[in-house]
């Protein structure tokens, strides 16, 4: 019997052991960058961006719009650093700024086709469970990249944000402004498409 | 429950977020449900492999793209290196205080009466007191000048209100600086340390006044470049 893991806790909640301390430098920071000091601004990027790109570059599904998405979060949070209130960290505002962009980015998209795949609120019904396909244990990353890759916008967002940035299921349906149970079944419908795919069989 | 409610319930179990009793639940069905047991281990393999995913790295030519849209976007008015202008100013404007009165209070220490004169006098005893009556004319030409100046500069709503209340504070800096000036050469009027002392802050605060009112006017007109340029000014 497969024993399930440890539930992870996701970095972008994880607080600071010292929120005040680190929050002042997040403020002065931000007030450095908001004055237009072009270093504070570098500063900023090269802090948040790795984390970010992760982010943008999953949910997007692709390197080159994640290029230019990760570009258009930065220049977003350039122009909007003057309602940066330290309320959270610098890096969950910019991290809810980016999932905000992303979601625009995949609405647009999805308006764009004809063929809609499916909702970011639709309560998605689960694949069908295949008859006995079995995902190999060592499973190969790029084979994973490419099979998150293929996922619905809808199902691969809510994923991205649970399996891979490790987020609960109450803070996945905050981050997308669904219900809890859509977060859950999304995430299922996903984990059902990759199995497939991942064995083989789609 | 049916094998197909079971199933819907894997997603918890892998998770870990199932309390004890569902999982005695569900653990008993897994023992009778090899379907149930083939996903409940896809999944754990799914979710391990996307929690170990590599990081990606953002290539360079973002941030080299995003720099340069930064450059071309709307700068906010700047002046030494990043520093706000009239923060900038704070300490031009303290130096030239603590100059003047470094300067006057150590001619103060090492003078002795009659050198002041004489190094005003080189040439006949009576020059001081034409010197002394053009310094009090050229006082009261720029005390004239200041004033205008200040009526102006008075009406800063064009800056907000941080940096009218800075540039309000450089300016008190400045009327310290003449204050003294003035009180010390009360007692001693050709005292020629104190009268350079307050030329220097007069021309200081003229100055900081011309350029308030220009900086006013390049924000009235919404002209951040020419505003820029002035800042630049007040760099060199």
């Amino acid at each position: 019997m497969v024993t399930p893991s440890a539930p992870r806790q996701p970095a972008a909640t994880t607080g600071p052991s010292n929120p005040t301390g680190v929050r002042a430098v997040d403020l002065e920071l931000a007030q450095r960058c908001r004055r237009g000091d072009a270093e504070a601004f570098e500063e900023l990027y090269r802090a948040h961006a790795g984390r970010l790109y992760n982010l943008v570059f999953r949910m997007a599904g692709s390197a080159d719009e994640a290029d230019d998405l990760l570009q258009d979060v930065f220049l977003h949070a350039h122009r909007k650093l003057a309602s940066f209130r330290g309320d959270s960290s610098l890096g969950t505002w910019l991290y809810r700024l980016a999932v905000n962009h992303c979601l625009d980015f995949l609405r647009g998209r999805q308006a764009k086709m004809t063929r809609v795949t499916d909702s970011l609120d639709e309560e998605g019904a689960s694949e069908p469970a295949a008859a006995s396909p079995s995902v190999p244990t060592a499973v190969s990353r790029i084979d994973l990249e490419r099979a998150i890759a293929r996922l619905p916008d809808g199902c691969r967002t809510a994923f991205v944000l649970h399996d891979v940035e490790g987020f609960e299921h109450n803070e996945v349906a905050r981050l997308l402004g669904v219900s809890e149970g859509t977060s859950k079944s999304q995430v299922h419908k996903a984990r059902m498409k990759l199995r497939a795919m991942l064995s083989g069989i789609a | 429950m049916s094998c197909q409610e079971y199933e819907a319930q894997i997603g918890d179990y892998v998770d870990g977020a199932m309390d004890e009793a569902r999982r005695a639940s569900f653990e008993s069905h897994l023992t009778t449900c090899a379907s149930c047991q083939a996903i409940v281990a896809d999944f754990t393999v799914i979710r391990a492999a996307s929690l170990s995913l590599e990081p990606q790295v953002p290539p360079p030519h973002v941030w080299r793209k995003l720099s340069a849209a930064i450059e071309a976007e709307p700068k906010p008015l700047l002046g030494f290196g990043g520093t706000p202008w009239w923060r900038a100013l704070a300490p031009v404007a303290a130096m030239a205080v603590l100059v003047a009165s470094l300067s006057w209070t150590a001619a103060q220490l090492t003078s002795v009466p009659g050198e002041r004169v004489a190094r005003l006098t080189p040439a006949t005893p009576t020059e001081p007191v034409s010197i002394l009556a053009e310094y009090q004319r050229a006082e009261r030409d720029l005390s004239s000048t200041i004033e205008g100046l200040e009526r102006i500069a008075s009406d800063s709503t064009a800056l907000d209100m941080e940096t009218a209340d800075v540039l309000k504070a450089n300016l008190t800096v400045l009327d310290g600086a003449i204050g003294e000036s003035r009180e010390a050469l009360k007692n001693e009027p050709e005292n020629d340390v104190a009268q350079e002392s307050l030329f220097e802050a007069l021309r200081n605060k003229v100055a900081l006044l011309q350029d308030t009112i220009a900086l006013i006017n390049e924000m009235r007109k919404g002209n951040q470049e020419g505003a820029a340029r002035i800042v630049s000014g007040l760099n060199q």
